[in-house]
């Protein structure tokens, strides 16, 4: 399934009426982007003469991990910091039954509907539920989370096993995430959810922080709590199912809580945080597809490797710049104490 | 001006009422506490006051609103029970903090200078500018007592509503607290106290309310201390200051 490279503004007959297509000018400025990237990866590769950097696949592959490793740490710190890093775990699973619908659906009628995009649906309208089951109940608890987490993926695999004729062979990639696999449709689906992602939090960063610190002044604040735990939730259902792609459904929550968690060891801000878990996540990304290229191993798991690796270095570190710290504090005090 | 009215409140979170047929108001400019044994409903009447629910009888309004509706939110200043102990290992300073006060103004648009302004006035009034740029997790109860009301300055509130603001804060810093209270209160600040030290809310605030599930004495302190409204309150023979609510 490859679209045309150069759709442009195309015209489409809808009811008798002639309307240029919502979609043609978007995905042809997109289209456009990606092909930039590409040429830049390939000057880069020419330049310093490395290899990987001369496949089309690896471009989009680095095109993707630097923009999931953008808005996963994004949407992360605000879940980490309001202890719901396993709505991330849930959603990703409830994706799978997503794509699962998706290649049933192509099977059945024959369509070529991109699974990426029925798992987005699918996993928009689990955030809902799981949202919806939380305000009824009044909170978020692990056994509703662990019900939607397994009916997700139990529901994928029926669905797969349904119809498998053919159908099993491909999941491995949903599973696992693939570099190779991520074809510029693909890609285009993904750049369309980070500026969704990164718009919304963009907009609403101050009232998601509100939430995410204080729930209850937030309430007193004249915040509406419960819309902005949907648009969260939501963000989340884009987040994973945008960094599946090469993330795998098993391993895609990972981008949201560990370079957040190493971040909040090294950062003493909010903003901090958020810029220092975007960065850890960008060197785990690439050095991970990196690595994943040059010893032919599975992308997903290697990034996730290299960015436990880079928690382990902040968790260390923190503890060398707390314990610094201490000192100085000690030193401010008996400042402070002199000066009174 | 009104700044809070109760009338003839009732709530319950199940078929028990936690809040019973309570009524008073306060005036801007009070400085007013409430007082009361554990699960006496204390907490429950300050978050009707705050809109958080709805009564189950009566009406409850802020500045002459309804409190559910009531849409200045930024005039009220919220400092919660639990403050002083938040454990939450969140990355966040103290001057992120308080400019979360200046939200409410901004909307969705930016936060800008005048807000940055008003977020180092508020830190100034209460007296802890130097502590800006801390990690709120690395601060004392005390010091994290004094950035909730700064966040509440700097959202320009003339109505604070404290749910005991002084648990887990040492002695000193109680004392200092309490004369920061009064020098918000002498500018002009409307002030509503739940604390559970009698002695503190005998000795700052101008008017006193207390209340096990209904109202059992609403008058200034004098008055308190010569009623039986304690005794009858707390339902036990004790004298003043011997209480362990």
């Amino acid at each position: 399934m490859t679209p045309s490279p150069t759709s442009t503004l195309t015209i489409a007959s809808v009811d008798g009426l002639v309307v240029p297509s919502v979609t043609g000018l978007p995905t042809g400025a997109i289209g456009w982007l990606i092909d930039r990237w590409s040429d830049l990866l390939s000057a880069v590769g020419d330049a310093a003469g490395i290899e990987m950097l001369q496949y089309g696949f690896m471009h989009r592959a680095f095109l993707v991990g630097v923009l999931i490793a953008v808005m996963a740490p994004l949407i992360g710190t605000f879940l980490v910091h309001r202890q719901l890093a396993l709505i991330g775990d849930a959603l990703a699973h409830t994706a799978f039954a997503g794509v699962a619908v998706g290649l049933f659906v192509n099977a059945v009628l024959g369509t070529g509907i991109s699974p990426y995009l029925t798992a987005v649906v699918v996993a928009m309208i689990a955030a809902l539920a799981i949202e919806l089951i939380s305000e009824v109940t009044d909170a978020y608890n692990d056994v509703s989370m662990a019900i939607v987490l397994s009916t997700g993926f139990a529901l994928g695999a029926v669905l797969i096993s349904l119809n498998a004729g053919g159908l099993a062979v491909g999941i491995n990639q949903y599973l696992f995430g693939n570099l190779a696999t991520v074809s510029r449709s693909n890609a285009m689906i993904l750049i369309g959810l980070f500026l969704v992602v990164t718009l919304v939090v963009g907009t609403t960063y101050k009232q998601l922080l509100y939430v995410t610190f204080d729930e209850t002044a937030a309430r007193v604040a004249g915040l509406n709590v419960p819309w902005y735990n949907r648009i969260m939730t939501m963000l989340t259902a884009m987040v994973v199912v945008g960094a599946m792609q090469i993330m795998g459904v098993i391993l895609v929550a990972a981008m949201l809580v560990v370079p957040v968690a190493g971040a909040a060891q090294l950062a003493r801000s909010f903003r901090e945080a958020l810029l220092a878990s975007i960065i850890l996540a960008e060197l785990a990304v690439l050095v991970g597809i990196t690595l994943s290229f040059q010893y032919e191993a599975t992308a997903g798991g290697t990034i996730v490797l290299v960015a436990v690796a880079l928690y382990v270095g902040a968790v260390l570190l923190g503890k060398v710049q707390s314990n610094r710290k201490t000192v100085g504090d000690i030193h401010a005090t008996a400042e402070e104490q002199t000066a009174d | 001006m009104t700044h809070i009215s109760v009338e003839d409140v009732s709530f319950g979170y199940t078929a028990s009422p936690v809040v019973r047929n309570t009524s008073f108001t306060v005036e801007k400019g009070e400085y007013v506490g409430v007082i009361g044994p554990n699960g006496s409903g204390k907490s429950t009447l300050l978050q009707l006051i705050l809109g958080l629910y709805e009564p189950d009888k009566g009406t409850i309004e802020l500045f002459g609103q309804p409190s559910r509706a009531f849409v200045d939110r930024e005039r009220v200043g919220y400092v919660a029970q639990d403050v002083t102990e938040n454990t939450k290992e969140m990355p966040i300073t103290v001057e992120e903090v308080v400019l979360m006060g200046r939200f409410p103004h901004a909307g969705f648009g930016r936060v800008g200078s005048d807000d940055r302004r008003r977020t180092r006035e508020a830190l100034r009034t209460v007296g802890i500018d130097h502590l800006a740029g801390r990690k709120i997790t690395k601060l004392s109860g005390g010091q994290r007592q004094r950035t909730y009301i700064a966040r509440a300055l700097a959202s320009e509130a003339d109505l604070l509503v404290l749910d005991e603001p002084t648990v887990g804060v040492d002695a000193e810093s109680i004392e200092d607290f309490f004369d920061l209270l009064d020098r918000l209160n002498d500018d002009g600040m409307t002030i509503l106290l739940v604390e559970h030290d009698i002695e503190a809310v005998l000795e700052h605030t101008g008017r006193v309310l207390c209340l096990n599930r209904t109202l059992y004495f609403d008058g200034p302190p004098g008055a308190f201390v010569d009623s039986d409204a304690l005794e009858r309150a707390y339902g036990i023979e004790t004298q003043r200051g011997e209480v362990t609510p």
